[in-house]
């Protein structure tokens, strides 16, 4: 096998290390949207505000029953039309185009952000009562309690469910390829189609993947160890 | 960032595009081209990002012609005309095959090029068309002229395989698990001088049909007339001073003629 097609420079290796890049600043700004978008979603699911609450709720069936790819149409596809109303209402006339990159970030943010909540969901509700009760008698008001004893603790719970989520939703990243993003895998495609080396390519894309994962895992246990030191158990 | 962060940072670029690009409009059109980028030879992406082939060198003297300052973008060719009214490009220059159903969806230049269909397989399959492909399998291209052609003349006597691309077309012909593929014939004749289509040939003979198109010629909305006729008559200036030839002569053998130009002349 002749690893120069690998190269960079004359080879394919600033190709996949562009392509490595967009994978990784999706999946960044994917996942930071999307857990935004989770701990809202929980919070308003867990509120007093019921119609609220079932809103997001069913906002949150539907994004996590439809495929991933059908969102990532409709967002690329029907965004702009769904929009433009909306600025017309404010004024702005013309026509405002979202590019296939940020279509997958809203995409792929708003499926994250429906697993999220269901994560941040059970976390809040496995806080012990027991600190909660000791900040109120120390007459602390609802939002200083939120902040400094019920997030960090629900944090801890959250952890791993999000770290695996981070994972789940790196692996969605070359969906966003079908409105044509050069992400990791769509770049190894086209290197293979153009020198006929599949094979060798996508091994380079799944090697890479699979040591991202392995990064990312191995971030979550130094996390967790951290995060827990103070738990004693 | 918040949703809403998110999306006003989205609109502030994209809106400071639109500026920038309306304060060239002065010197040269600012348009957005799309190419599938992966249908040698008339259009692949190469190492360094950039596109090549004969389309691209064609589309990028047209647009010279027409006074444009074209951006070719990638995108896949069974996406293709959803997007451009989606208004991700302004126009598309992918080997988009002129017939009816497209041309109820948009407008099309005069054809730029134009190019015959046909079955390819085995070596040595002898097959009469068309009562030889009954219960056969036979690739085509997802979304192409050549798949609905199929469809329509075989019915449901031969089972159609889609792909998003040729290769894919070809890997499966080589793996047996088709029996034909049926393509326009200029991107097929590339992998038969491959050394992977060492053991394939042409089967039957080579069609024109109203629903494989009228050659293949550059797509636009309904509502771009004027940006349709620039690129018309920049087709006519390149047939006409030879340049279309030119370009025709350091992609495709002697003998093998392109040239649409009987289709509009």
């Amino acid at each position: 096998m002749d690893l120069s097609i690998l190269a960079f420079g004359s080879g394919w290796g600033n190709a996949l290390a562009r392509g490595l890049f967009v994978t990784l600043a999706l999946a960044a700004a994917s996942v930071v949207l999307g857990t935004g978008l989770g701990l809202v979603g929980a919070l308003v699911a867990t509120s007093r505000f019921r119609i609220a609450a079932v809103i997001v709720g069913g906002y949150e069936v539907v994004m996590r029953s439809v495929p991933e790819l059908l969102v990532i149409f409709a967002v690329y596809y029907g965004f702009s039309f769904a929009l433009q109303p909306f600025l017309q209402m404010v004024g702005i006339e013309g026509f405002v185009a979202i590019n296939a990159f940020w279509s997958g970030v809203l995409a792929i943010g708003m499926v994250h952000g429906s697993y999220c909540s269901e994560v941040f969901r059970g976390a809040f509700l496995a806080v012990p009562a027991g600190p909660l009760e000791a900040a109120r008698a120390l007459g602390l008001r609802p939002f200083p309690v939120f902040i400094a004893v019920k997030l960090p603790l629900a944090l801890r719970f959250a952890l791993p469910g999000l770290i695996n989520l981070v994972v789940v939703t790196l692996k969605a990243t070359p969906l966003v390829a079908a409105v044509g993003l050069q992400d990791l895998l769509r770049v190894a495609g086209d290197a293979g189609k153009n020198t006929k080396q599949y094979l060798t390519f996508y091994l380079v894309a799944l090697a890479i993947y699979l040591v991202l994962a392995v990064l990312i895992w191995v971030v979550e246990s130094r996390i967790e160890r951290r995060a827990s030191r103070f738990l004693g158990a | 960032m918040s949703l809403f962060g998110l999306i006003g940072r989205a609109t502030c670029v994209t809106l400071f595009v639109a500026a920038l690009g309306a304060s060239q409009a002065a010197a040269l059109e600012k348009v957005t081209v799309a190419t599938e980028a992966d249908f040698p030879p008339f259009n692949k992406t190469e190492a360094d990002g950039s596109f090549s082939g004969f389309e691209i060198d064609l589309g990028k003297a047209i647009c010279q012609r027409a006074q444009l300052d074209c951006t070719w973008v990638k995108q896949d060719f069974s996406g293709m005309i959803p997007a451009l009214q989606a208004k991700k490009y302004d126009f598309i220059f992918s080997y988009m095959s002129i017939n009816d159903d497209r041309s109820k969806v948009g407008l099309f230049s005069i054809p730029y090029i134009t190019d015959q269909f046909r079955f390819y397989g085995p070596k040595g399959a002898a097959v009469t068309l068309p009562g030889g492909l009954d219960g056969k399998n036979v690739g085509v291209l997802a979304g192409s002229t050549g798949e609905r052609f199929v469809k329509e003349k075989w019915g449901n006597k031969v089972e159609v395989r889609s792909y998003e691309n040729l290769d894919q077309v070809n890997a499966d012909l080589e793996a047996g698990r088709i029996d034909f593929g049926f393509n326009a014939q200029l991107p097929v004749s590339v992998f038969l001088a491959s050394p992977a289509g060492a053991g394939f040939d042409w089967v039957g003979p080579a069609y024109s049909d109203p629903i494989l198109g009228r050659g293949a010629g550059a797509m636009f909305r309904k509502d771009e007339t004027a940006l349709r006729d620039k690129v018309d008559a920049a087709i006519r200036s390149v047939y006409a001073d030879g340049t279309f030839k030119a370009i025709a002569a350091r992609y495709f053998k002697p003998g093998v003629d392109v040239s649409a130009e009987p289709l509009w002349k």
